[in-house]
């Protein structure tokens, strides 16, 4: 099996090892919140054995779950029991989610708390955005367009879909709404640790159904990377150290420079089964080879960067080598 | 000392240090991407404008600002 077999290129087997990888260190740390919590509390312990179990088993779980046990963790470091017993009734009464990727609207009749919750987890206490309900109308095209791109996706690039369908669970469609900054800034799509399997998407967007493909494939990636490295992360780096990458202007953490690294190697990936396509349309053609001519140099100088100033994890070194020799194989 | 110490060692993204990790990962627009990339073919390598709009991953600062830009406001990547 080659490098790129192993750690790079995307199935639905990569998947199911994926989920099953994060599952575990998700249970382990649920396991240990329960630890801490069982002396001061009362919960159905034989539930939660089942939940850790089923966890366990790789079972595809909704985002609510993963955000509801770093509430938990939230409320522990602040002493509020009362809050860590309601929240543990919730974890425990979690089912496994459905199969396939659902697009909800943020704040809609059929968008409950506990996508609130998770939304959460894509601000900052300083980020730039608070996101809101969008307007219906744009949210129904863009859902249109999403939906559309899934489909476009299990098309020319079936292993990709399916290793999507088994980490992302929701898309939610929000309006940003600016609260810091000087100029507009302006946002496509979000992605967090601690809203596992959600991606938060500008429900304002004018991004195509092509556009949409890229958008996915980008968001999908970062969902990779906190699969494959929960605990270890990719590099040991402190977040406060930060380098100018070549691919933008402000000087970013090294996590960051990794992540834009591995999700240009993806959008190429994707952009190249795009383009060898059988169905693929001229616009579509034109559209991946732009990207892809574009974008290996800009990999290139960002990977240079990361072997200058990265100190890589075991398992962020196996990803970017992966990484790497894909690129290197396509030129 | 506290009642309830966790050691965020053991939880999922928990640092020794404290700290979670976990910032989101806030992405720019495609089409900006690819607007830039069609400006970059006549624009020298190095061009702040590009520079805040080919970002694959979020970063803390906006997308689409060109030249003075928004400052990033905290680590997030």
């Amino acid at each position: 099996m080659t490098l790129e077999e192993k750690f790079f290129n995307p199935s639905a087997a990569s998947g199911s090892a994926l989920r099953a990888h994060f599952n575990n260190g998700f249970a382990d740390s649920l396991e240990y919140l329960l630890s801490v919590c069982e002396p001061s509390m009362t919960f159905d312990g034989d539930r939660a054995e089942g939940l850790l179990s089923r966890i366990r088993s790789g079972s595809r779980e909704s985002p609510c779950l993963y955000s509801r046990h770093f509430k938990l963790i939230e409320a522990l470091q602040a002493e509020d029991m009362a809050s860590a017993e309601t929240l543990i009734k919730g974890i425990l009464a979690e089912t496994p989610a459905e199969d396939g990727i659902v697009v909800i609207s943020l704040g809609a009749q059929s968008c409950d708390r506990d996508t609130e919750l998770v939304t959460s987890y894509f601000c900052e206490a300083d980020s730039l955005f608070s996101y809101v309900q969008p307007d219906p109308e744009r949210a129904a095209q863009t859902e249109a367009n999403l939906y559309g791109a899934m489909e476009d996706l299990r098309g020319f690039a079936p292993g990709l879909a399916a290793e999507m369908d088994a980490l992302v669970n929701t898309v939610i469609l929000a309006t940003g709404i600016q609260v810091a900054g000087d100029e507009p800034g302006e946002f496509e799509s979000v992605t967090a640790l601690r809203a596992f399997g959600a991606v938060l998407f500008n429900a304002d967007s004018t991004a195509t159904r092509l556009q949409c493909v890229v958008s996915l494939i980008h968001e999908h990636a970062h969902m990779v990377l906190f699969a494959h490295s929960p605990n270890e992360g990719v590099v040991t780096n402190s977040p406060d150290e930060r380098y100018v990458s070549p691919l933008r202007s402000d000087a970013r953490p090294v996590e960051g420079i990794f992540h834009q690294s591995f999700v240009l190697a993806r959008m190429i990936y994707g952009m190249d089964l795009l383009r060898k396509s059988d169905t693929v349309s001229q616009h579509q053609h034109d559209f991946a080879n732009e990207f892809i001519g574009h974008n290996v140099p800009r990999f290139t100088d960002a990977v240079e960067t990361l072997h200058r100033h990265a100190r890589f994890t075991p398992q962020g070194l196996d990803v970017i080598r992966s990484s790497e020799a894909y690129i290197d194989a396509l030129a | 000392m506290s009642a309830l110490k966790l050691d965020l060692d053991r939880t999922l993204g928990g640092g020794s240090d404290g700290r979670q990790t976990g910032a989101p990962m806030r992405s720019p627009a495609p089409k900006i991407l690819l607007n830039k990339m069609a400006a970059s073919d006549q624009a020298p390598k190095v061009d702040v404008d590009m520079g805040k709009t080919v970002g694959t991953s979020a970063s803390g600062s906006a997308t689409g600002t060109a030249k003075a830009g928004i400052a990033p406001k905290s680590p997030k990547t």
